[in-house]
């Protein structure tokens, strides 16, 4: 079991809570909830509409996407990844289905949680606007690799 | 029904009234020897009159044979008397003023309470006849009325009958003879008195009814308005959801307030009209005790009358006004009587009502029906004349699974109530096995034909009570009324009032609702098979896990749920329960409870050991000081308060993750913060005793799985462990059971039973564990044989007011489960079960036609107006409706393709 300074220590990891003042991601680890999940079992489906996002402590957690009516793995998550954040900044479905590989503990940060964070300290804001922009720059310049890559193909 | 109140109370109490007369006019003689015998004692032994000599006497008891002196100059004497001196004299007199003291309280006892006792057992009478009659209703007008109306009318409105029923004949005969003797002296004694009196009283007697008029017409309206009221109100707390909802509680007020205000008016003036009424009658009678004075005295004054005469009219008057104004006022209630009776009775006498055949009650064996329905040209009407089902005819046999179809104005829903009785057709005939509906007996159709739709309602109590409630009654009722003027047969019932009103009047031990061993070992099967074809065993069976058994619950399923507990513990198989649930072991501390549980390590019994007690707790604070935890939990206690404050401390107050986190609210916060200042650098010795408490109090409810705060550490474990040895010892040597500890071996009554087999506590971390755990233990109950058991524990779960205790699926599984306990032999599923999820509804339907099926032949008929578009396979016909009559009727097979184009 870990306790809340845990906790605090390893959101300090995650990029997006990288510089929140140690105070406040306190707060954010102790509105969060501790959830386990069984080998195997669903964190949840693509398309559900969760508002949630999580943070893994413990385990690894693979990220599913459906193809010729398969569940494919695309990718495997392991301690300190956050996944499921994007529905819990904007309202869309769930965009891939996430299940435990093995045992797996994550903390659960609840949408409204989160904004009501942002909306009582701003800097919080700040701190997600630099992030999710420094993700957009790279996810900009993985697109123009992908279509100089295509273009070079072709 | 009999309208007229004097009418309706001869008719059914006739013997009684006469009775009572006889005994009235009985008591009289006594009654003028008690007013004499004073008189008698003070002129005779008292004054000495008649005693002038010593040795004088006079005759006791002397006989004379009555009016003899008007016939002969000297009275006959029977018997004449014992001669007695004066002591004596007095003696006797007295002892006789006793005995006729004593004799008339007698009377007076018993003239009142056989009155009450008529009252009663004819307003008894009539609240059943009124009852009776709601029973037979038609459905259709009893669907109209307002129910809390009904009841206030049974309830309330005839209630002060009761008391005028004992007074209706005996009073005004009785105040009548009393009236008419005082005139006759009157009139003896003076004729022009006699004939003054005379004309007062009948100008009474005419002004009295006109004023009255108003009087009558108020006493109406105020009924009316309190039957409104009672009926509003019924509303009002039925339909309190949308009063919420669309916060009209003032339009409520509003309205109950104009009713009042209406009532009040009414009563005022009724109150007004009904004492002046009063002040005339008193007035008039007083007014001839003026005219007697006035002109009498003037008469003796002019010497035209001789001073006895006027004194002896004077003294034949004095006896009047008692009796007249008696009879006034009981004729002012035998009006109002009449008024609340008519309007009491007046819509109940009004309405048709079905016929005695069809409710009596037979000893005939019922017979199983053996061909089904036959309807020849049936239409129905709705409320605006229009036609829902025409010219519709059909078979419907007992050995057949059909299904009627069609969409919600298609008429098939009105096909399945017709078949239920519970609708009635314009036209066409009904008829069941060869016999018309109409006149077979209702306990007939009732016992032999299930029906279920979806609409709901329960009385209330338990599960097993709302399943044998419809089952039939085996017990004794009282009769239906057959024919309201011949009166039925209540003589039975007459001595009820003997009974003690302590002992409970359980109407029979065999019917299944009062039977305590019900259901017996014979239908117990058929109990179970029906709750699992409808899915409510599961359902039952939770209702029972969540109960607690008895203190004096049976040893063996003690032994078995002990048993279970273990094999739940054992269970490795059960892979991914492990470390899903954390047990309860005295060793262990265990980190889903608080400290303050973790330390009494059972349910507290006294409320000295509820957590908010803990901290204030002689024993406890006597054993951390034994184990040297007080100053522990004291930092343990500020650590809480100081990451309260750290985490809090810095949101505004109508923050909005502070009241998320259901964390501390913005005061406790401030008072925290307070707190730690003054308790800075102090010990649990040296801080002030208000804020150890407060500290404990927060170390007490510390959970490390809620807050995290890593207060706890491993030392402090092992020293709360000893603690709670130490408790368990001190409790035990005081012989102090405060506490049910949690003691692996023993079974806990004060625990639910899945927390008995359970033992443990759910990590609240694992969102499916519940349901797997769940699932585990319900498997390993049926695997040792006792999930019936706990079903049945389950079966005396209370549905709550109306019901409202269950989901609506449940709801809506039980009426259909009620429908199939009695064994029907055709059963009628109209849009039954509309709520559940379609898989689970045909799931169902699936096994009720199997169930009816045995051996290729089918023994239950049913008959479904179903929810869902198919499956068909499981019925032997479809009836496809459009429209009010029937498109098309056949096999499955022949009926598929039209089916297909309907639903496109």
């Amino acid at each position: 079991m870990s306790t809340l300074k845990d906790d605090v220590a390893m959101l300090r990891r995650v990029a997006l809570f990288s510089s929140v003042d140690p105070s406040k991601l306190k707060l954010i680890a102790y509105t969060a909830s501790q959830r386990v999940f069984e080998d195997g079992e669903m964190v949840f489906a693509k398309g559900s509409n969760g508002t949630s996002a999580y943070l893994i402590v413990r385990g690894e957690a693979e990220i599913l996407v459906e193809s010729g009516g398969k569940q494919v793995v695309v990718a495997v998550h392991g301690r300190n990844a956050l996944f499921g954040e994007i529905s819990a900044f904007c309202d869309v479905p769930r965009t891939a289905g996430v299940r435990a590989r093995g045992q797996l503990s994550v903390l659960e940060l609840k949408r409204e949680n989160l904004m009501e964070l942002i909306h009582e300290f701003p800097e919080v804001a700040v701190e997600v606007i630099r992030e999710l922009a420094r993700r957009l720059a790279s996810t900009t310049s993985d697109l123009a690799h992908v279509l100089d890559s295509k273009e070079t193909s072709d | 029904m009999e309208r007229n109140l004097l009418k309706y109370i001869w008719r059914h109490s006739r013997s009684k009234q006469i009775w009572i007369f006889i005994v009235v006019l009985a008591a009289m003689p006594v009654y003028f020897l008690m007013l004499q015998l004073p008189k008698l004692i003070v002129n005779g032994p008292i004054q000495a009159v008649g005693f002038e000599t010593p040795e004088a006497t006079q005759p006791f008891l002397s006989i004379s044979l009555p009016f003899t002196q008007y016939f002969t100059d000297q009275q006959i004497m029977l018997f004449d008397g014992f001669q007695l001196q004066r002591p004596s004299m007095l003696v006797v007199l007295c002892i006789s003023f006793l005995l006729a003291v004593a004799l008339n309280g007698w009377f007076k006892l018993y003239i009142n309470t056989y009155k009450g006792k008529l009252g009663e057992s004819l307003l008894r009478r009539l609240r059943y006849e009124l009852f009776d009659r709601v029973l037979r209703y038609p459905i259709g007008k009893i669907r109209q009325v307002k129910p809390s109306e009904i009841s206030s009318v049974i309830k309330d409105e005839v209630e002060p009958l009761g008391e005028f029923f004992g007074d209706a004949f005996s009073a005004p005969v009785f105040l009548g003879a009393q009236a008419l003797t005082g005139m006759t002296f009157l009139f003896l004694q003076n004729t022009m008195f006699g004939a003054i009196t005379l004309g007062i009283v009948v100008f009474q007697a005419w002004i009295i009814p006109r004023l009255r008029r108003r009087l009558l017409e108020l006493g109406r309206r105020r009924q009316r308005a309190a039957r409104r009221l009672s009926g509003r109100i019924g509303e009002y707390v039925q339909g309190m959801d949308d009063v919420h909802l669309h916060g009209v509680t003032n339009r409520a007020r509003a309205n109950i307030w104009n009713i009042l205000r209406g009532i009040l008016a009414t009563r005022f003036e009724l109150y007004q009209r009904k004492f002046f009424v009063k002040f005339i009658n008193n007035f008039l009678i007083q007014l001839l005790a003026f005219i007697f004075y006035l002109l009498g005295g003037y008469l003796v004054i002019t010497g035209r009358m001789d001073l006895g005469a006027l004194v002896a009219s004077i003294a034949a008057y004095k006896d009047l006004p008692a009796p007249i104004k008696g009879i006034i006022d009981w004729d002012q209630q035998r009006l109002m009587n009449q008024i609340r009776y008519e309007q009491a009775v007046e819509d109940f006498a009004e309405t048709e009502i079905v016929p005695y055949e069809r409710q009596v009650a037979t000893d005939q064996v019922l017979s199983n029906i053996q061909d089904g329905y036959k309807l020849s040209n049936i239409t129905v009407v709705d409320s605006s004349d229009q036609p829902v089902i025409e010219s519709f005819s059909a078979t419907l046999s007992r050995h057949e699974a059909v299904a009627i179809v069609g969409g919600n104005d298609s008429g098939a829903e009105q096909v399945a109530e017709v078949l239920g009785r519970l609708l009635h057709a314009r036209s066409g005939s009904i008829t069941l096995d060869g016999n018309d509906l109409d006149n077979i007996a209702e306990s007939q159709t009732g016992q032999r034909i299930g029906y279920a739709d979806s609409n709901v309602f329960y009385a209330g109590g338990s599960i097993k009570a709302t399943l044998a409630e419809t089952l039939p009654f085996v017990g004794n009722a009282a009769p239906v009324i057959k024919n309201a003027s011949s009166g039925a047969d209540f003589s039975n019932y007459e001595n009820d009032a003997m009974v003690s009103a302590d002992v409970d009047m359980i109407y029979d031990v065999d019917d299944p609702v009062s039977n305590p061993s019900w259901p017996d070992d014979a239908f117990w099967p058929h109990l179970l098979s029906v709750m699992r074809s409808t899915r409510l065993y599961n359902d039952v069976l939770e209702f029972g896990l969540l109960r607690t058994l008895d203190s004096e619950g049976d040893e063996t399923i003690k032994a078995s749920l002990l048993e279970a507990r273990r094999e739940f513990a054992d269970d490795k198989s059960i892979d991914e329960l492990s470390g899903a649930v954390e047990f309860f072991d005295p060793e262990k501390y265990n980190h889903q409870l608080t400290i303050g549980e973790n330390l009494i390590f059972g349910t507290p019994l006294d409320a000295q050991f509820n957590p908010e007690n803990l901290p204030s707790n002689k024993t406890m604070l006597g054993v951390l000081k034994q184990t040297d935890l007080m100053s522990q939990l004291f930092d343990a206690g500020r650590e809480v308060a100081e990451n309260n404050v750290e985490l809090f401390g810095d949101l505004t107050e109508d923050s909005m993750l502070l009241q998320r986190t259901g964390g501390p609210s913005p005061e406790q916060i401030v008072a925290m913060k307070q707190m730690l200042d003054r308790t800075s650098g102090k010990t649990v010795t040296t801080a002030p005793a208000n804020d150890v408490t407060t500290i404990l109090a927060l170390a007490f409810g510390y959970s490390e799985t809620q807050s995290r705060f890593g207060v706890l550490d491993e030392a402090l474990q092992t020293q709360l462990l000893n603690a709670r040895k130490k408790l368990a010892e001190t409790l035990g040597s005081q012989g102090n059971d405060s506490v049910a500890f949690l003691d692996p071996a023993r079974f806990n009554p004060s625990l639910t039973i899945i927390d008995n087999i359970l033992f443990g506590r759910i990590d609240a971390r694992r969102t499916g564990a519940r349901d797997r755990v769940l699932n585990a233990i319900k498997k390993i109950l049926e695997e040792r044989n006792i999930s019936e058991t706990i079903f049945r524990i389950g079966l005396s779960y209370d549905i709550g007011v109306a019901g409202r205790n269950l989901t609506t699926s449940q709801a809506q599984k039980l009426k259909v489960a009620r429908a199939l306990l009695k064994k029907p032999d055709m059963v009628i599923l109209n849009r039954a079960l509309s709520a559940l999820d379609p898989v689970e509804r045909k799931a169902i339907i699936h096994d009720i036609l199997s169930l009816g099926s045995k051996d290729g032949k089918r023994q239950m008929g049913v008959i479904c107006v179903p929810v869902d578009h198919g499956p068909w396979d499981d019925f032997d016909r479809v009836i496809l409706m459009e429209g009010g009559s029937i498109s098309i009727d056949g096999t499955p097979e022949q009926v598929a393709p039209r089916l297909e184009m309907s639903n496109a």
